[in-house]
């Protein structure tokens, strides 16, 4: 990989619990809007809950396991494995580590948080 | 240069020691003389033709405040005729004009563009670059954006302004209940501004991540141009929204192409989504640079680094990406599903967690430091609070029930107020007062500046806390009067007050800028905080005597002698080495220095191709369709002429700039700041793009059983097929011309360049004639008004295309393309991939997606 499209490469590993919640949130709204606009919603399919519940769930469940998944490479990769290309010039990679893994925790809060309504609030009114 | 050296290098600017510093002194004599000569800004009236930041940065200011006063009039005006019920001073015509412009101007033509010009001013000298990467492109945002909007205000006063309201909702925009030519004036000229905002984008994206003083990281970045970063960003993602909707209105419009239409298979709601999906995260990208601003004021004012300076960076992208999630909030009154209102509800709160991070660490650097009690200060602790009310009652109204009790009342009118003012005013204003000594000769006056502060924060409360209960009481906004026996009277009359308030102290601080202001760029007013950070440095036009080794966020607390070893040219690129004017570009992540980036100096054609796009665009709104085209053509002109000498080429061999560092003059390819900026254009082409295809799933959605509607057929699947099939052979021939440039053929490479135009035409009118074979017409149902658009954006770029392959075929014949200098044929070929595979997903989309559902 050059090295240019080295540097995006490690700002987007940075970014990416947030890019999970991206495509998560246009996930389930567009799951909402579809199945509101075209009746899926109201037959309950099992234990109760129905498709778009259903959907929302197992979406969640993925982005959780997802962003859980880039916080802990980020943590394992650590901060001695990025050090050793920044040469003399700096030492970035503590800072990589911190920022992806905490954006990482805000990713989980968010995520958790905008699937909550699936559960409490009513669906197509 | 070996590692070690490196070391030894950054270690002597960390601990100051000279001797060891990548240039010895005294410096050759005349270095400094041809350092200043290259830089030297045009005399007289030729300093419309400057391009150097210090220069259009203030134009730039300069403008946006000239439309902070307009629109405060503007608001002035209705605040007057609010005052008493009843009142008669204007009707209810010109009062729609009033808070349609008020509305517009100040967040289209005074917020995004005074956040760009301090970034086109500050970047450069937080940065220790000799300038932005792409002066002259400055310098176009800049004509294009003062011209335009200056003809825009202009149609106030001959009755043809918008009065639609700043969002412009259809159908009341639309062209049933809105013929003549006010709502066109809205949608070509804030369409073109938004054009301007994102060229702005583009550099400052570019020059953020590429022009940095070697060793300033991503963890030593400033914040403030963390916050333009994401500022940028969020600029390249939203602002695309808004240019597809002011395409997609302006059609209906003008042909009768029925997105909007409920009776013809549209939906106004399809704006509603497409504006607000640009209009939220607008909120944020006004309030982000305003809180990197604070960012950079409140360690200064105390005189400690910002505490949590790692999360204030995750908050800045945390806020970035979470304000996509808000913008249905805008809608919660629309009687969408109750679940997707809970979606967006939650967002909004979640969006609370990043902005409170960044409020904590301002508290705890406060805490933490000294005050030192001057203007800039007052306005700080003005923002923190106005913001804080602003940002509760925000949370108030993402409580959708709370939000169907005040939609459309001055609750909302008193909310915003708060965010735009707290957010985004105050601490524009301490940022001029805090940066004036680094633009000025003189500060701007403390005991003066006091005032300003205690009439604007008295009036801003005054004007707008009243609003709330004024709004709690039933009072709708956006009425030119209200009836006695409502007994809304005396709460705006206490309004009208407070507006009268704020405009004495804005008045104080223009009459105090007049007084005090004068323009340098070498004798400024200097360091009057003690701060830390790079722009106070001593400088001149060519911004500072040598590029600093940054090993520290506050480098000028912690690297001793550093004022003094970079002025006194121990550093790097003490003078010009190739004669003219440049700059060092470093690596995105941890700022090495990469090579030298020559740059342009004073320049007309951005200036008059920013003045003939203001004039196409001004043309069409007034229906002067030929002349219109023919500024077009010559704004393209222009624009050719201008690129002209760029992409130089190795003019020189690699060069050194003190401790043994050889840099090349040129680069190509993934390192080159050309190919990034190529990059950028490709992301926003790509937001627009998906805006337009969440535009078509949209009007499937609200379709059921009618796409294609009753009575029209699908084209051949042949037609597409071939289609895609051009599109992928233009992009084949221009895979095997870059292998053949490579070899420095060039007449293959030029017939190739040829081959490919003809195969992308062929393509784009293959499909638009398989579309017209099937008798589909746009006018009649919103099926065909979308997918003659996505047809008609793909012809867009392919016309771009036809250009850009002319252009790069002009060099080929004129000996400026070869093995080594193919900067201008690597970003042909790069937009071409792009444009390719958004023409293969929009055939997929329209030919593909009716027959799977």
């Amino acid at each position: 990989m050059s090295p240019a499209r080295d540097h995006i490469t490690r700002l987007l590993f940075m970014w990416s619990g947030l890019l999970v919640w991206a495509a998560h949130f246009t996930f389930i709204y567009g799951l909402a809007a579809l199945s509101c606009a075209r009746h899926l919603a109201s037959a309950e399919m099992i234990a109760g809950f129905n498709v778009l519940q259903l959907g929302i769930m197992a979406a969640t469940i993925l982005a959780l396991v997802v962003t859980a998944g880039f916080m802990a490479v980020a943590w394992m990769r650590g901060a001695a494995a990025v050090r050793s290309d920044d040469g003399g010039w700096a030492d970035t990679g503590p800072f990589f580590r911190y920022t992806t893994v905490v954006i990482g925790a805000l990713s989980l809060v968010a995520i958790a948080w905008n699937a909550l309504p699936a559960l409490l609030s009513p669906l197509c009114r | 240069m070996s590692a070690a050296d490196d070391t030894a290098i950054v270690d002597a600017a960390a601990r100051g020691r000279p001797e060891d510093l990548p240039n010895p002194v005294p410096r050759p004599d005349g270095e400094l003389e041809r350092l200043e000569a290259a830089w030297a800004p045009p005399k007289g009236w030729r300093l419309i033709s400057a391009v150097n930041n210090n220069f259009i940065g203030m134009y730039y200011i300069g403008t946006a405040l000239l439309f902070f006063l307009l629109a405060g009039i503007l608001a002035l005006i209705m605040r007057t005729q609010l005052a008493t019920p009843e009142s008669t001073l204007v009707g209810h015509e010109l009062y729609n004009q009033l808070f349609t412009m008020h509305g517009t101007i100040m967040m289209f033509l005074f917020a995004v563009p005074v956040v760009e010009a301090f970034a086109v001013i500050l970047l450069p000298n937080l940065q220790a670059a000799r300038d932005l990467p792409f002066p002259r492109l400055s310098a176009y945002a800049f004509w294009a954006y003062a011209a335009g909007g200056l003809a825009f205000f202009c149609s106030l006063f001959f009755q043809v302004a918008p009065k639609g309201g700043w969002f412009m909702y259809p159908p009341l925009t639309s062209y049933e209940y809105s013929p003549g030519i006010n709502a066109d004036f809205w949608l070509l000229g804030i369409g073109f501004i938004e054009i301007s905002a994102i060229a702005g984008a583009v550099e400052i994206i570019v020059g953020v991540l590429r022009t940095r003083a070697p060793g300033q990281s991503l963890d030593r970045l400033p914040v403030y141009s963390w916050a333009m970063l994401v500022f940028a960003l969020m600029i390249v993602f939203a602002f695309p929204a808004i240019i597809l909707a002011t395409l997609l209105l302006e059609l209906e419009r003008a042909f009768h192409w029925p997105f909007f239409v409920a009776a013809k298979g549209g939906d106004p709601l399809l704006w509603q989504h497409l504006f607000w999906f640009f209009g939220h995260p607008e909120v944020y990208v006004i309030f982000l640079p305003a809180a990197g601003m604070v960012s950079m004021i409140i360690p200064a004012m105390a005189q400690v680094p910002l505490q949590g300076y790692r999360l204030v960076v995750i908050a800045l992208i945390g806020t970035g990406f979470l304000s996509f999630g808000l913008w249905v909030h805008h809608m919660f009154a629309t009687g969408l599903p109750t679940i997707s209102l809970g979606f967006f509800s939650a967002a909004s709160m979640g969006v609370a967690i990043p902005s409170g991070i960044q409020v904590f660490s301002w508290i705890a650097t406060i805490g933490v430091g000294k005050l030192q009690w001057k203007t800039p200060t007052y306005f700080v602790l003005g923002f923190l609070f106005i913001f804080i009310i602003g940002g509760l009652t925000g949370v108030m109204v993402a409580m959708v029930p709370f939000d169907w009790q005040v939609h459309d009342t001055y609750f909302v009118v008193a909310h915003f107020h708060y965010v735009l003012i707290g957010g985004m005013v105050f601490p524009l204003f301490a940022a001029l007062y805090y940066w004036m000594p680094t633009m000025s000769r003189n500060p701007l006056s403390e005991r003066v500046g006091k005032w300003v502060f205690w009439l604007m924060f008295t009036g801003v409360n005054v004007s707008f806390f009243t609003m709330h209960i004024t709004g709690l009481m039933g009072m709708p906004r956006r009425v030119y009067t209200y009836l006695e026996e409502m007994g809304w009277g005396p709460l705006n009359m206490v309004s009208t007050i407070g507006a009268y308030m704020i405009a004495a102290g804005v008045l104080l601080f223009v009459i105090d800028l007049f007084r005090t202001y004068r323009f340098t760029f070498d004798d400024d007013a200097g360091d009057l905080w003690k701060a830390g950070t790079l722009e106070w440095l001593p400088a001149g036009t060519y911004q500072t005597r040598s590029v600093p080794i940054v090993t520290s966020r506050e480098p000028l607390w912690d690297q001793p002698n550093l004022a003094e070893d970079v002025e006194a040219g121990r550093y790097y690129l003490p003078g010009t080495v190739t004669g003219g004017r440049e700059t060092v570009v470093t690596s995105a992540v941890d700022a090495r220095p990469q090579y030298i980036l020559q740059m342009p100096g004073p320049s007309w054609p951005p200036v008059f191709a920013a003045l003939f796009t203001a004039a196409f665009f001004l043309g069409l709104t007034v229906k002067l369709v030929g002349p219109a085209m023919a500024c077009g053509v010559l704004a393209v002109a222009c624009v050719i002429w201008w690129l002209w000498d760029t992409d130089p080429g190795p003019t020189h061999p690699p060069m050194d700039i003190g401790g043994g560092l050889r840099l090349p003059v040129y680069a190509t390819g993934p390192v080159s700041h050309s190919w990034w900026a190529m990059v950028v254009l490709i992301m926003v082409g790509g937001a627009l793009f998906t805006c337009l295809v969440f535009s078509y799933l949209f009007l499937w959605l609200v379709n059921p059983q009618s796409w294609p509607p009753a009575g029209v057929s699908l084209p051949a699947l042949g037609w597409p097929v071939a289609a895609g099939a051009l599109y992928l052979a233009s992009s084949a021939a221009i895979v095997i011309g870059s292998r053949l440039l490579a070899h420095d053929r060039i007449w293959p490479v030029v017939l190739l360049l040829v081959l490919s135009v003809v195969l992308i035409v062929a393509g784009i009118g293959t499909a638009v004639h398989g579309e017209t074979q099937s008798g589909l017409r746009p006018e009649a149902h919103s099926y065909g008004a979308i997918v003659y658009t996505v047809h008609a954006v793909q012809g867009f770029y392919v016309g771009t295309l036809v250009i850009m392959a002319l252009y790069t075929i002009a060099r080929a014949l004129t000996g400026r393309l070869d093995r080594r200098r193919r900067a201008t044929f690597d970003n042909t070929m790069l937009f071409w991939h792009y444009a390719t595979v958004q023409g293969l997903i929009g055939l997929a989309l329209v030919a593909g997606f009716p027959r799977l559902v």
